[in-house]
Formats: C-alpha cells, structure tokens, sequence
C-alpha cells in the first residue's frame, strides 16, 4: 500500500515536471516576425523594425478583412536585442523570431558594418540562420517592410519567394542566407554580396491595404543591383549586367534567359540557358596568382528574328561563337568592375588559390586587398546550343519571303 | 556479488557503441576543427586505430583477470593500499566524469531549448532518470541500450541522408595544408576524449557472460563508433564549414537546423537533441554505476543500493560545481581534460599491465 502511495507521487511529480512548462510560450501571446529592419537612428543607436504577423487576417475562414495582413513594430536602443525586447512598450506580443525570413540593412548601417547586428542574431539561440539579407536602396530599410503585396498576403513572403526564386531563374540577383555571408566576413581570400532592394511607386500608399485594390499596385518591391562588401562593409553596387557576370562566375546561375544579335543583318536571337558550370582554376605565373574561370553553358532558343535562316549547323555554331563572345564581355566586365571599381574579391578567387596553393597563400593572404586588383584572371566560355525550340524557322523570315515589303 | 545481473556480448557491445558516442557527437565536431580547421576528419579518422589500440589494452588487462573489475584489479596488482590510492583517483574521476556529462546536457538544453528554465530542475531530471535506471540495475540499463539503439540509428541516419544535399566537399580544401603539429594535437584529443573514456566498461566487463569473441565485438564497436562520430565531423565539415564547425559550440545541432528538404522537411533537429541526450544518458549511467559500484568494492560492502541516493546528491551538486559557467566549461575543462583521459586511459593501464608482468615473471622465475 504505501509502495503504491510511493508510486503514485511519483508518477505525479514526473507528469508535473515532464511538461516543461517553465518556458512555454503561448501562441496566443506571440507575435511572429517574419522579416526585421536595421536603421540607424542617429546617436540613440539602431532602429529596429519587425514585420508581425496579425493571426486574425491570415488564417484562412477569417471572412471580411478589416485591417491588414502585417504590422510594423519599431523600437529604438543601442543594441539589436534591447530594441527587440524594448517593442513590448508598443506591442502586446513578444516577438518570436524563429521564422524570420529577412533581414533588412540600411545602406547607411551597411556602409558602418553589418557584423555586430548578424553577431547578435547568430548568437541568439531563438533565431535560425536560414533568413536571406538583403540592403535597402533609395529608401530607409524600415520602409521597405510597409509595403502590402498582392499574390503573397504576407509581404515578407512575398519578398523572400521573389529573391529564392530570381535568383534561380533570373540571373542578377543573390540569395544571401546569414550564415553563408558570416562565413564569406570571416574568411580570407572571399568578400560578401547582397542584393539590393527597392521600393518602385508611391512609398506612402504603398502600406495601406488600398494598394491592394489595384490591378497595378501603387507601390511595388523591386530586388535590384548586387550590394558588394569588403569583410561587412559596403562598398558599392554593381549594376545587372555586372551581377550577372559574378553569378555566372561563381556558378549561381541556374537558368536565365538573354538575347544577342544574329550572324547577319539585323534582329535578336533570345537563349534560355539550361545549365551552367563554372569553374575558377587558380595557377601560378612567375610565383604571382593568377586565374583561369572556364564556363560552361547549355542553351536553346526561345526567339529568332533574324534574316537567315537558323536551322543549319553552321548557323548553330555561329551563334554559339557570338554567346559565348558576349558571356566572356559580361564576366570581364563584373571582373574589371570588382578589381578595379569596387577593389572587392567578392568572387573568392583567393580562397580558391588558397585551396590550391595553402603555402603560397600564407604570404598573399596578408595584403591580397592590394594584390587581387592586380591578378590576371583569364575567361573561357564554351557554349552549347542543344535545342532550337519548336519552331525550325523563323515566323518572322517566313513572314517576310512571302510578302516582301 | 555486489551486481546480481549479468548481460550478454551484444548488450555490452550496444552499450559500448552508444556510450562512445555519448556526448561526443555535439562535443567532439568543434574540438576536431578548432584544432585541424577543414581536416578534421583526418584528424577523427586517424584517431580510430589508436582509439582501437587504446581499447585493445583495456581488454588486455581486463583478460587477465576476467572476475574482477577496475577497482579490485588495481587491488589485486598493487596490494590494499596503493590499489586502493589507485582505485581512488579512478572513483574521483568517474565522479567528475558522469557530473560533467550531466553538465553538457543541463548546459545545452538551456542554452538551445529552454532559455529561461534554471540549469538545475533540468539536471533534477536528467539525475533523477539516472537513479531510476541504476536502481534497476546493470541489466536494464543494458536491455534500455538494445531498445535505444535503432531509434538512434534511424535518427542518425535520417539526419546523415537529409544533409547530403548541402554537402559541398570543396569546403575541404586544402587538404593537409594546415600546420601538422596542431593535427597530431587534434589527433590526441580525438582519440582520448571518446575512446579514452571507455576505460569506465572495465567495471562492467566482469558481469559479461563468458563467451567467445567479447574483444573482438568491443573492438568492432569502437570502430563503428568512431567511424560514426568521423562521417559526423565530415558532414558537419562540408556543410557548415570549418568555422562554423569550430566557433559553434553546438554545432551538430546547428547542423540539423540547415536541414531542408523541398521546404517542407525542415525544423527537425530537435530530433538530433533526442539522439544526443539519450546517448549521453547511457555514458552518464555508465559513470554514475561504475562510481557507485566501485565505491561499495573499494570498502567491501555487502550492497551498492545505500550508496545510490548519496550519489545522485553528490553528482546534482558537482554537475553545479565543476564549471562556473559555459566558457569556463569550453576553455578549462575540454582543453585540460584531456590530462586526465590519458592518465586513466592510459598510463595507468600500461602501468598495472607492466606490474603485473613483472609480478607473474617473478612467480614463474621462483620454484615450485
């Protein structure tokens, strides 16, 4: 009997610690950031803003909606962490940062240093590392969370789908995930890039739910320009022509689609790229760095406005020797502008000759900021054109024998 | 007999690859690459024969007396009292040992889970399943080792096959460029922190079912084992990279938190807790049982059971006590601990194994 007493004390001291209820967290008293702002506000520190989700309007059997899907929580302190805790004076939840999505600089917190903001955050057991960065142009970055978008109720869902999926459909855009970008700062030999963003239209209209009822939104989000960094600083843009170019060289292009002139006379040819492989091969010259980047791509035709004739062989191969003339202009250019312009080994050649050659990189690593302007980087492009579509010639050429003008 | 029970080759050999495993699997990533960076897992896989040999000579000096445990072998070599001395510093650092793994637990869970539970109700429970077990004795927690081992392994693997598509094996490069010395050291610590501190089942082999092949089946643990926590380091490698390896305490954790499989396979490393704590639970049991175990050999008392609760008390406030906080933890104990692993691990094998060398020889030298 008083084993069974024993027993059942027990059984209900394990029930009663067993739920770990010391740190439970209501889901009715959090409030879910899904996308955070950094400012600087002046001497009196950063000001952080968090996007908030308003549970009532996202889920789905809520009927008429009255307010909007998102709202702004701002705080201003110091620090990042006192800022997130200083937003209970303002808001009646605690914000749950776990989902956050995205993280937004202020081009003027980027251009002072991003690493004490993404320290904090990394440290934070309560946030993941999985959230893209991005900087805000032309705009505080706060503004850019008070923008309602159409397709996604949630604007931090929307912004984080467009940036996941540009970046693999569009070539000049980066995904930048935090802890690939700590890992960039720390490392020598490879400088960080981000994407930018940008506020297209009526900046002010743009956070009422009004911006929805347009076919054509008053204000839009736009991701634009590669932010490029030397360790967490910003330095420049590079434009999209020129973000392109480090995507290919990087290997980050997935698919995206160009246009070039044809082999005689006048219009364009537009290509979807398919694949694209590329790879830096560092060597050494006379004791000195240099690089050889060797891209590979597999194209098809999606538009043919030209005057001859595309479908014989010898035509494929010309186009073939004009892309791949016009990839190797793109990458030169994106490598002038980083040597040159923006002085920024953004695309890690250092940390590939490192890989290469760790002895030699012991001398180089010190001041590879000053030599890497100077290396010589070679470019080769081989480009494949597999398939022509569905058409074997051109509606326009066709058009044109039959009625000439 | 002290221990009533009695377990077979395949509990013990369970039981050894799960608590070699132990804590190592969250503790020994950042160790590998704080000191051999990208070419941590040469550094792990290096470590595995010598692991092997370390084990090896454990099981010598356990062949030579098959009845006796650590504390009675180290009586039955060096006499009553230097035995006992000997026997001593083996109990002190079992203590320590199993308190420390308490620590690991109490201090991660509220640093990843539960931010703002007190370390101490976490470690009231972790202790309190602890004395539950070793009430039960050696069998159950041997039999609870069987139960445990394919929800481990089916984690493990679930968590190694979800990472692969963030594998990039150029993270490992340059292979062997770093500076060797600082490998050799890595190699040191790799070796003695997970085999090494199996020297604790030579107070469990003398309750083993004599049978065939027991050295065999402990070494093919230990490999598996060490090969477990090598591809461990080599995911953790390849896909976190060897800073984030290095500088993340818990980075196995973090590991599992990049898991994300079409976007909805993801948010899953809370599993990888569950693995983690459960074979940190079986290595603590082992050094909670061995302390108690020799405690009651050392003073030849007729039953462990009175010293079970003192020892839970003694293990709740050490597990307190050994480390102010989590830096003192990461830059006293792990760099230094290693002192100790190869002292018991070790040094004193060789020395009881030599002894008795030499007091056999003078036996077979004298006549008659």
């Amino acid at each position: 009997m008083r084993l069974r007493v024993l027993h059942i004390v027990i059984a209900g001291l394990i029930l009663l610690s067993a739920t770990g209820c010391w740190d439970r967290k209501e889901l009715n008293e959090l409030g879910i950031v899904l996308a955070m702002a950094v400012d600087k506000d002046g001497d009196k520190g950063y000001k952080v803003s968090c996007q908030v989700v308003v549970p009532s309007e996202v889920a789905s059997n809520s009927g008429k909606s009255t307010t909007t899907t998102v709202t702004l929580v701002q705080a201003t302190a110091t620090t990042i962490h006192e800022a997130l805790y200083k937003m209970t004076l303002s808001s009646p939840r605690l914000s749950y940062m776990s989902h956050v999505r995205l993280l937004v600089f202020s081009e003027e917190v980027a251009r002072e240093g991003i690493a004490d903001t993404l320290e904090a955050l990394i440290r934070d057991p309560n946030f993941r590392p999985d959230y893209y960065i991005t900087i805000a142009r032309g705009s505080p970055a706060e503004d850019i969370l008070t923008i309602l978008t159409p397709l996604e109720s949630i604007p931090a869902n929307s912004l984080f789908y467009s940036l996941k999926n540009s970046s693999d459909s569009w070539a000049p855009t980066i995904a930048a995930y935090a802890d690939d970008t700590v890992e960039k700062m720390v490392s020598s030999g490879v400088e960080p890039v981000l994407t930018g963003v940008r506020i297209l239209g009526d900046r002010v209209a743009g956070g009422s739910k009004d911006n929805l009822t347009h076919i054509k939104p008053e204000a839009r989000l736009m991701f634009t320009g590669m932010a490029v960094l030397i360790r967490d600083r910003l330095i420049g843009w590079m434009d999209e022509d020129e973000s392109k170019g480090y995507n290919y060289i990087a290997g980050n292009v997935k698919e995206t689609t160009g246009h070039m002139n044809c082999p005689e006379g006048e219009g364009v040819v537009s290509l979807v790229l398919l694949r694209s492989t590329s790879k830096i091969i560092p060597r050494l010259v006379n004791g000195k760095p240099a690089f050889d980047v060797k891209l590979q791509v597999v194209q098809t035709i999606y538009g043919d406005s030209c005057e001859t004739s595309l479908s014989s062989d010898y035509a494929i191969r010309q186009l073939q020797k004009i892309s791949e003339r016009k990839l190797i202009k793109i990458m030169e250019d994106s490598v002038n502008a980083a040597q040159h312009r923006l002085r920024s080994d953004i695309f890690g050649f250092g940390r590939e000759f490192y890989r290469k050659y760790p002895l030699h990189w012991k001398t180089l690593a010190m001041n590879w900021n000053e030599t890497f302007p100077s290396v010589k980087v070679n470019i080769e492009v081989e480009a494949q054109i597999r398939r022509i579509g569905t058409l074997d010639d051109s509606i326009i050429k066709q058009m044109k024998e039959e009625m000439p003008e | 007999m002290l221990e009533p029970g009695k377990i077979s080759i395949r509990q013990l050999t369970v039981l050894f690859y799960l608590a070699m495993i132990g804590d190592m699997i969250i503790i020994l990533p950042p160790i590998a690459a704080g000191y051999a960076h990208q070419n941590g897992w040469i550094v792990a896989l290096a470590s595995i024969p010598m692991g092997m040999v370390l084990v090896w000579l454990m099981l010598k000096l356990a062949a030579h007396y098959p009845d006796s445990s650590l504390v009675q072998i180290c009586e039955r070599i060096l006499g009553r009292w230097l035995g006992g001395l000997v026997s001593v510093t083996y109990l002190i650092f079992f203590v320590i040992a199993g308190s420390i793994y308490v620590r690991e637990v109490g201090d991660f869970l509220t640093t990843q889970l539960f931010a703002n539970t007190p370390i101490r109700y976490i470690h009231l429970l972790f202790i309190a399943t602890l004395l539950w077990a070793i009430w039960h004795g050696l069998e159950s927690i041997a039999r609870s080792a069987e139960l445990l081992l394919p929800l481990f392994i089916l984690i493990y693997i679930v968590l190694i096959l979800c990472l692969l598509p963030e594998i990039e094996v150029s993270r490992l490069k340059p292979i062997l460029g770093e500076d060797h010395l600082w490998m050799l050291r890595g190699t040191m610590l790799t070796t003695f922190y997970p085999f090494g501190e199996m020297i604790v089942f030579l107070m469990v082999i003398p309750y083993v079912q004599h049978q065939k092949h027991l050295k065999r089946d402990v070494l093919l643990a230990s490999l598996l084992a060490g090969l477990t926590l090598a591809l461990i380091i080599f995911i953790s490698l390849t896909v976190l990279g060897s800073f984030f390896t290095q500088h993340n305490i818990y980075a196995t954790y973090t590991l599992t938190q990049k898991i994300n499989i079409g976007g909805f396979l993801q948010r899953i490393e809370a599993l990888m807790a569950a693995a983690w704590v459960l074979t940190t639970f079986l290595k603590s049991c082992l050094f909670f049982y061995a302390f108690a175990l020799g405690t009651a050999q050392l003073f030849k008392l007729r039953s462990t059971k009175p010293l079970y609760v003192p020892t839970t008390f003694i293990i709740f406030g050490l597990s307190l006590l050994v480390a102010t906080d989590v830096s003192y933890y990461l830059n006293t104990i792990v760099p230094f601990w290693i002192d100790w692993n190869l002292t018991y691990s070790l040094l004193f094998p060789l020395l009881l194994l030599a002894i008795h060398h030499i007091r056999n020889r003078k036996k077979s030298v004298l006549p008659g």
